[in-house]
């Protein structure tokens, strides 16, 4: 059955799919059905004509014997059939445990409207939608009734299959459950067996167990805007710095450059009260002081420059210690929602124990059951076997007053047809 | 009814030196209306100048020029050379004058100007490449010198040795860059420490241009034509910065600033000043050292086209200024200053002198056309020269009567059998009258100077004392008093003069 057949089913019929496997009801159901010992004519007319002379005069004889065969023949068969119930029953019992012992998906919820879901995606990551609109949906897109389309939400609504509490159960939700094993159905391929016959066949949002973290928006916010801090801090870092350099150098002459004009008009001021503005000498090129005010300004553009280096190495070690920090931050609210998956799990664990234990008081119960039940069967056949072997032991041993035992009718038989009369009777094989 | 005698006693006549300023009869009776070839001699007397003893007896190198520039090398090892420049040409030697000028090396000027330093002379004039004398290696350009071409900017026309370097300033088409040379290597104007300093900022009255570098209590002084800059801490040129500025007076002629020790004086435009007091009176008229002769200064160099030459000389305690194009020396007389700031100065007229210089020894060379010459004996290269007086108008106290002059009873000191004729005009005259009298012969010769068999001993200089009587009247009286120099000194001790005092006009 494919996912889209679900659908394509009311719930009805859903439910009569998921009767495919085993519930514990299902279990109390299992009865062995009786199974009369018909016993068909091995011979042909011929044989029964000539031997209904003898029937007549043996039959007292005859029919002990018929009893006592058929009583064993039904044993045998009892027994070999409670085997096969046996064995059918503990298979069913073990599919159910088996899907008993499923992890069931939980979602946990952080104060802060994040949530993190386990097995399932969380209850955030699901659209919301109007009930008169999922109705509406199913009826435009299933071909179904208003009456088939709202039976279709009850009935997964009271599945669970409402993840994130809005009412309805959209697609996205049970294909999640779906493929969160809920809903009875394979996650892919399965044609056959979903709830109610639906035939969904879209992508799930999971493919598996997995945790989905869903977080609150303002978490998502400063998760985002932390990422990308983090991303532009970080690309920083392995950008060249020659650029920032440059700009920070640019900056702190652009600081410098106003007190270096006015020192330089300052000492032009000087020097042209001195009459010294047209110095020119062979060591300075100007005058001392014009090649110490150079001289400071250069080393001041020196270490600007050195300043502009070291401040760039800071600013890129500061953008990757922020950046880093702030990739921290960015999963801090999946951390936080981790923390609280650890303390869901917990819970889930408790939970997870009970349906175990649980589980397996079912199984106990259930392979007890199955025991009482092969144990009556196999008492059933037993007391069938000990009802045949005494029917065959008063039918050899002639005790009706007939020309003789059952022996002697037997030796007729193949004194009169061969041996192969008792292949044909199946005495022998 | 006979009067009384008034007499007019001109002691020392002429002790305040030469007057064309003031009003003749407002001046003191010291002053000297004229007083041509003299000077203030060691006694505060008008005396006879020195002459021209002519030590050149070869001057073909020379031929027909004069003497421009004389200058005494000598260096550390005793060395010395006594250079000259004339004929385009540099000439060394006294007697001979030997053209040293380097080979291949033409000149067609001889404004130099040359200074000693570290050993060697330099030798700077305007658009020429610079000359350096070292005893060892002779005359050589800066070119052969440095093994290199001259910039055309250290082809200066002003050179001063100073503060371990050279300065230099002038060049053909530059007068406001002054550019020093390395530490003690006046060759090198590039590299080591020279530099140099544009001045045309600097100028206290927006512009001007530099003539004349010098170097006094250790600023370095820069002569614009108008104006002055004195830089401080030259010493470290780069460093330099300016002390003090002057402005509206300034050097006209590079030649004429000389150090006398206290003080600097220059020739400005206006007159001779003097660097202290005009830094001090900032540039105010009192510090005009020629006021007594300004006017008549002024007008000798507003007509001046060659360049001066000067002189200082402690020993005989003048500073001289020759003007070449007049044929006149002035003499300050540098004792001390009169009343109003000025210096004594007589006037040396007809002169040929054209150059001077001062040896280490004291003696002062003469540059003329006849080569180089001393300041000594008493006659310019055996020509004799007029030795003049004139006293400012005597008005006896009383401008307004008639004076009637009597006598004139002038003391002299020396001479030597020659005549000397005293004058006297009335109220402004031209026409003088005059009386000769000759004063006796002697040939005098002092202990320590003259030596045995030249001279014999003397007692002393010859004093001649006449009584001239006088003719005729006037209101203001002027006397004078003139003689021909030729061998031997002269002076005017005492001039009296009599006269009655007549009615009033």
């Amino acid at each position: 059955m494919t996912t889209q057949d679900i659908y394509n089913t009311t719930a009805a019929q859903q439910n009569q799919a998921g009767a495919g496997q085993l519930s514990v009801d299902d279990l109390q159901q299992i009865t062995v059905p009786f199974r009369p010992l018909v016993q068909e004519n091995p011979f042909g007319g011929n044989f029964l004509g000539g031997l209904f002379g003898g029937l007549v005069n043996n039959i007292v004889p005859i029919a002990s014997t018929v009893g006592g065969l058929g009583a064993l023949t039904g044993a045998y068969d009892r027994l070999g059939a409670i085997g096969e119930r046996g064995l059918v029953g503990a298979g069913q019992i073990a599919e159910e445990a088996f899907a008993r012992s499923q992890f069931k998906p939980f979602t946990v919820t952080t104060g802060t409207g994040s949530s993190v879901g386990v097995g399932i995606p969380a209850p955030g990551s699901f659209p919301e939608m109007g009930r008169e609109a999922r109705i509406q949906q199913l009826m435009e897109t299933q071909g179904i009734t208003r009456e088939q389309a709202m039976a279709n939400q009850q009935f997964s609504q009271m599945r669970g299959f409402d993840i994130n509490n809005d009412g309805v159960v959209t697609n996205q939700e049970f294909a999640a459950a779906r493929n969160a094993g809920l809903t009875g159905t394979p996650a892919a391929g399965g044609a056959a067996g979903g709830a109610g016959g639906g035939a969904f066949t879209g992508a799930g949002p999971m493919i598996g167990p997995n945790i989905q973290t869903t977080f609150s928006p303002t978490e998502q916010a400063i998760s985002t805007g932390a990422f990308t801090g983090a991303q532009t801090l970080l690309d920083a870092v392995t950008t060249d710095r020659a650029t920032r350099e440059q700009d920070i150098y640019n900056r702190i002459r652009a600081t410098q450059e106003a007190e270096e004009e006015r020192q330089r008009l300052a000492l032009e001021e000087r020097l042209a009260n001195q009459g010294r503005l047209g110095v020119r000498t062979a060591m300075f090129g100007g005058t001392p002081e014009q090649l110490a005010l150079a001289k400071a300004q250069e080393e001041a553009q020196a270490r600007a420059s050195l300043a502009a280096i070291q401040q760039a190495q800071a600013e890129q070690a500061q953008d990757a210690r922020l950046g880093t920090q702030l990739l921290g931050a960015a999963y801090l609210p999946e951390a936080q929602a981790q923390n609280a998956l650890q303390r869901g799990l917990l819970a889930s664990q408790l939970a997870q124990r009970g349906q175990l234990y649980g589980t397996g008081l079912f199984g106990e119960a259930s392979i007890a059951g199955l025991d009482a039940l092969l144990g009556s069967g196999i008492g059933q056949a037993e007391l069938m076997g000990r009802l045949g072997t005494s029917l065959l032991s008063g039918a050899m041993g002639g005790a009706g007053g007939g020309q003789g035992g059952i022996g002697d009718i037997i030796g007729g038989a193949v004194e009169e047809y061969g041996p192969d009369i008792l292949r044909q009777l199946g005495i022998i094989s | 009814m006979a009067q009384p005698l008034r007499s007019i006693d001109l002691v020392a006549p002429a002790f305040k030196g030469v007057n064309s300023e003031d009003s003749p009869i407002a001046q003191d009776t010291s002053f000297a209306e004229i007083a041509d070839n003299a000077i203030i001699d060691r006694q505060g007397r008008l005396a006879s100048r020195k002459g021209n003893n002519v030590l050149t007896t070869n001057k073909t190198a020379l031929g027909t020029d004069h003497i421009h520039n004389i200058h005494e090398f000598y260096d550390s090892a005793g060395n010395e050379t006594i250079f000259s420049t004339g004929n385009n040409k540099i000439l060394s030697g006294t007697t001979t004058l030997t053209d040293v000028t380097p080979g291949s090396y033409t000149i067609t000027a001889n404004d130099w100007k040359i200074v000693n330093f570290n050993d060697k002379a330099y030798f700077f004039q305007r658009g020429f490449d610079p000359l350096v004398h070292d005893n060892s290696n002779g005359l050589r350009t800066f070119t052969v010198a440095n093994g290199g071409a001259t910039n055309a900017t250290f082809k200066a026309n002003e050179v001063l040795a100073a503060f371990g370097r050279l300065f230099i300033a002038g060049n053909a088409t530059n007068d406001t860059i002054i550019y020093w040379s390395d530490l003690l290597d006046g060759n090198a104007f590039t590299g080591g420490s020279s530099g140099n300093i544009d001045v045309s900022k600097a100028w206290p009255n927006g512009a001007d241009k530099i003539v004349a570098l010098a170097a006094h209590n250790d600023f370095l002084v820069v002569f614009g034509e108008h104006s002055i800059i004195v830089y401080g801490g030259a010493d470290s040129p780069a460093s330099m910065a300016i002390s003090d500025t002057v402005s509206g007076v300034g050097c006209i002629d590079r030649k004429t600033v000389i150090s006398i020790g206290t003080d600097l004086l220059f020739l400005s435009d206006d007159g001779l000043r003097s660097l202290g007091r005009t830094i001090q009176e900032k540039s105010l008229p009192i510090s005009d050292l020629s006021r007594n002769v300004k006017q008549d200064l002024i007008a000798k160099l507003a007509s001046k086209t060659s360049p001066a030459s000067t002189v200082y000389s402690p020993e005989n305690y003048f500073y001289l200024l020759c003007l070449p194009d007049s044929n006149l020396v002035y003499c300050f007389d540098l004792r001390g200053r009169l009343e109003n700031g000025s210096f004594r100065v007589t006037k040396w007229p007809s002169v040929n002198f054209k150059s001077f210089a001062r040896d280490r020894d004291g003696s002062i060379y003469i540059g003329t056309t006849d080569g180089i010459g001393k300041y000594d004996g008493f006659d310019d290269n055996n020509s004799s020269y007029i030795f003049r007086y004139s006293s400012p108008g005597l008005t006896f106290g009383d401008p307004s009567k008639i004076k009637i002059l009597k006598k004139i009873r002038p003391t002299i000191i020396g001479g030597n059998n020659v005549d000397i004729v005293l004058s006297w005009t009335y109220d402004f005259s031209v026409q003088a009258n005059t009386s000769r009298f000759r004063v006796g012969s002697t040939n005098p010769a002092f202990f320590g100077v003259s030596e045995y068999t030249q001279a014999e001993f003397s007692l002393g200089d010859l004093i001649s004392r006449k009584s001239l009587n006088c003719t005729g009247n006037g209101t203001v009286i002027t006397v004078g008093l003139q003689t021909e120099v030729n061998g031997a000194s002269i002076s005017l001790q005492e001039m009296n003069v009599l006269a009655l005092i007549g009615k009033t006009l």
